[in-house]
């Protein structure tokens, strides 16, 4: 593979010529922007989706016959939570890795390609059945319950299409390392890397038990079904998308907030080994969704509480490199006082300002996580609509202002332009406005959830009980989030319109940090991945093979299916 | 022997420059920390009350 | 691999107070048997209805002020319907699904627990306040999920 020599050398920090697009090669940034244009899409029809969601939960508006609110939920979740995660993270890895190591293999671009065609498909087809009401079973698709056998046909489609994804990337990670012998991959490569590997996790989990057990379920083929191993495959999966989306987030925490605020990379090699850890101990925080299962002996959940309290400790450590990163940033400066540095970061600056109040919201958002991952404690929030605010502090919030900051130097990066004045501070208002809707929508959710009130339930006031009269005040307020939220989405569409077809023509960089300290670099063995994946497969085996080995001996009675039209 | 010089990044002496200039840092950190032992707790009355 | 001062006393500070939770955690789980609901025992949920456990189906007084009752989650109802037990009475729940997924939830209790089919879950809690408690279904399981609900009171 010799893919980075035949490319010419690139004009750093010039401008684009016809072959390049600001510094990567053009057929690079089309991929990059096919797979944002299906991910900004998801955005846009999920976030409408939620509006509605929150207006018919707290009663101001009941839906047409022809669709359920639970039609909405699954259409929901399945974009945002499925089609925009996994749409954006390749988008922004691969625009980013082409930039740091020199252009994507032509094979990458042929995986890449290859993928994003099955994930699109896959994605039409499962919006398709969602939306004619044949596949009312929410983004998780709880066996027994049925949905058109073609919804699951579709979702296999995304999962191997994010499977072509990750052998693209593996290539041309790969493919650097056999020409730079004795370099160690930049960092941006390397979390890069990371989240591909944690991706192959996920979809190995998710493609056995779509493939292999519910199609052949769902065809009729075979007549029942082990709830409980699909309850098991599902959360390993699910709860490995979740650090796909947190390592693909601090990667630009890590490696482009230092650039943008003019400082330094706190530390290339604590970066790495935070990386690494949460690969390894990641999968095993699965069974934190499984707290309340029977069948699961206290023994081993207590194992998998320990388990996912150890993929806390990298949060530590990335708590720790951002304030640290940001306080020599300031002292470079010139700050000497305790928190001066605090008052000097480039808060008009909409990439640092969507940036930090993301990193913000990951303060509630990882409190909560570690309240709901704390075994007995898990019986107060569990299926409560608690956990929905969660996610949408999790995901909703600090992930998604990570990406929007990401977009604001992406999306110009690759159409060739720049962000002017005025979209910069439409961009700071979106940040604010998106933050409230988001902590009044959530907000309001955290406490119904502490009331009582479930996830994932249509309007009811359960016969007139006092127990859900109390929720209906949040409910109020969660409708009110949610109509400032898609308020937010507009306006960022614009935006996006705005920095990709209508922007003054300009070069914009792709902000990449410098390492602080360039002697205390990593050992060169942290890039064989090979190390790493025997491991998170050792966390694996230590995890699952008890309670599957359980389920698969067979004493399971199965369930036949209960089709959800 | 060389003096143990400022740049070089293991001397002594950079290290407790650089840890006079983390104090901010870790004072943030201690904050995030007393949030997190608060907020936790607060659950877990919340479910010995209900227990 | 340098690390500075301060942030490995971070990481032991951090890791200390993630440690405490969990001992506190351990002492409740495995000393004082406040762990979260795990019963392990099998059934075929197409035989549920017909089964001997399910079949009586009411409170049945197994001591002073300490009953049993075995409820089958469907969709959309529990069964038997409202419950009505003294102050002070601890209930002990038995709970199985002949169909899809549920979960068994009592609004200001800690019972909450999931009903999977294929298995018999339990739960148990003391009622030492009396009044009318919302029993729910809080896990989605199918277009009349919302209606799935009872009420326990206690007098
Ligand atoms: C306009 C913005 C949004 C509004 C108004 C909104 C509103 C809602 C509502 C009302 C629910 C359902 C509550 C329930 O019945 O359980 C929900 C669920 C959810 N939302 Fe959002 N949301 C928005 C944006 C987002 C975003 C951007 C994400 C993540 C990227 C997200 C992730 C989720 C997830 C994961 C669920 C749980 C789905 C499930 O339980 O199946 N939401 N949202
Ligand atoms: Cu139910
Ligand atoms: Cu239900």
């Amino acid at each position: 593979m010799t893919h980075a020599s035949e490319l010419p050398v690139l004009p750093k920090g010039k401008a684009a010529d016809s072959g390049l697009t600001a510094g990567i090669p053009r057929e690079d940034a089309i991929l990059s922007a096919a797979n944002l244009t299906i991910a900004f899409a998801a955005l846009l029809f999920g976030g409408l989706a939620g509006l509605l969601q929150g207006f018919v939960r707290s009663g101001y508006l009941e839906l047409p016959s022809w669709i359920s609110y639970y039609a909405l939920l699954t259409a929901h979740g399945v974009l945002l939570v499925l089609v925009l995660s996994s749409f954006f993270s390749i988008g922004y890895l691969y625009a980013g890795t082409s930039k740091v190591l020199g252009g994507l293999a032509p094979m990458t671009r042929n995986f890449g390609w290859a993928g994003f065609a099955l994930m699109s498909v896959g994605t039409a087809m499962a919006a398709f059945f969602i939306l004619a009401g044949k596949a009312n079973v929410l983004y998780t698709f709880y066996t027994p319950m049925q949905a058109h056998p073609w919804f699951y046909i579709g979702l296999a489609l995304i999962v191997v299409g994010i499977l072509l994804n990750c052998v693209g990337m593996f290539i041309t990670y790969q493919g650097w390392r056999k020409q730079h012998p004795g370099q160690l991959t930049p960092l941006f490569a390397f979390f890069s890397n990371a989240v591909f590997v944690l991706w192959v996790f996920a979809s190995l989990f998710i493609a056995v038990f779509v493939v292999g057990l519910v199609i052949p379920w769902a065809f009729g083929w075979v007549p029942t079904i082990d709830p409980m191993i699909g309850r098991t495959l599902f959360w390993a999966f699910g709860h490995t998308l979740v650090n796909i989306w947190m390592l693909t987030s601090i990667s630009a925490w890590y490696v482009s907030m230092p650039k943008v605020i003019g400082g330094k990379v706190f530390s290339d090699s604590l970066a790495r080994v935070a990386v690494v850890i949460l690969v390894v101990a990641n999968v095993p925080g699965g069974f934190h969704h499984q707290i309340l299962d029977p069948g699961l002996s206290v023994e081993l959940k207590f194992l998998h509480v320990i388990q996912t309290f150890m993929i806390i400790f990298p949060s530590l450590m990335t708590a720790f490199a951002m304030l640290a990163t940001m306080e020599r940033a300031g002292r470079a400066k010139g700050v000497t006082s305790l928190l001066g540095w605090w008052k000097i970061l480039p808060w008009s600056d909409a990439r640092f300002f969507a940036l930090i109040v993301a990193m913000f919201a990951f303060i509630p958002a990882g409190l909560g996580g570690i309240i709901n991952a704390s075994n007995q404690i898990n019986q107060v929030v569990h299926n409560s609509i608690w956990v929905t605010g969660h996610l949408h502090l999790t995901v909703g919030t600090t992930v998604m202002l990570t990406f929007f900051a990401v977009s604001y130097w992406l999306i110009p990066f690759l159409s060739g332009r720049k962000m002017t004045k005025v979209l910069n501070r439409l961009a700071i208002a979106q940040t604010i406005i998106w933050a409230s809707g988001m902590l009044i929508m959530s907000g309001a959710m955290h406490i119904n959830g502490l009331l009582g009130s479930p996830r994932r339930t249509a309007n009811t006031t359960y016969t007139g009980h006092e127990a859900a009269a109390d929720w209906a005040l949040y409910e109020s307020f969660m409708a009110i989030g949610g109509m400032i939220l898609f308020g937010a989405i507009t306006l960022l569409i614009y935006i996006w319109v705005q920095l990709a077809f209508f922007a003054p023509k300009g070069e914009t960089e792709f902000p990449i940090g410098e390492d602080d300290s360039k002697k205390d670099v990593s050992p060169l063995f942290m890039d064989r991945w090979a190390i790493w994946v025997v491991l998170a497969t050792l966390s694996i085996a230590i995890a699952y093979v008890i309670p599957l080995a359980d389920f698969v001996s067979g004493h399971n009675p199965g369930s036949p299916p209960f089709l959800m039209p | 022997m060389k003096k143990p010089s400022r740049q070089s990044v293991q001397g002594k002496g950079h290290t407790t420059a650089e840890e006079s200039s983390l104090k901010g840092t870790f004072v943030s950190v201690l904050i995030l920390a007393a949030i997190m032992v608060a907020s936790w707790a607060a659950i877990m009355l919340l479910f010995l009350e209900r227990f | 691999m340098r690390i500075h001062h301060y942030e490995k006393l971070w990481l032991i500070i951090g890791s200390l107070i993630l440690i405490i939770f969990l001992s506190i955690l351990a002492v409740q789980t495995f000393v004082l048997d406040m762990g979260p609901p795990s019963h392990a025992e099998t059934i075929d949920p197409q035989s549920v209805r017909e089964s001997e456990l399910f079949a009586n189906t009411g409170l049945q007084e197994v001591g002073d002020k300490e009953y049993e009752i075995a409820m089958i989650a469907e969709m959309f109802a529990f069964r038997p319907g409202d419950l009505e037990v003294p102050v002070g009475s601890t209930v002990h729940f038995t709970l199985a699904s002949p169909d899809v997924t549920h979960g068994f939830k009592i609004t200001d209790t800690n019972i909450n627990v999931m009903v999977v089919p294929g298995h018999i879950s339990k739960i148990s809690h003391t009622f030492d306040e009396s009044g009318e408690y919302l029993i729910l279904c809080n896990e989605y399981c199918g277009l009349g999920h919302e209606y799935m609900a009872n009420t326990i009171t206690v007098k």
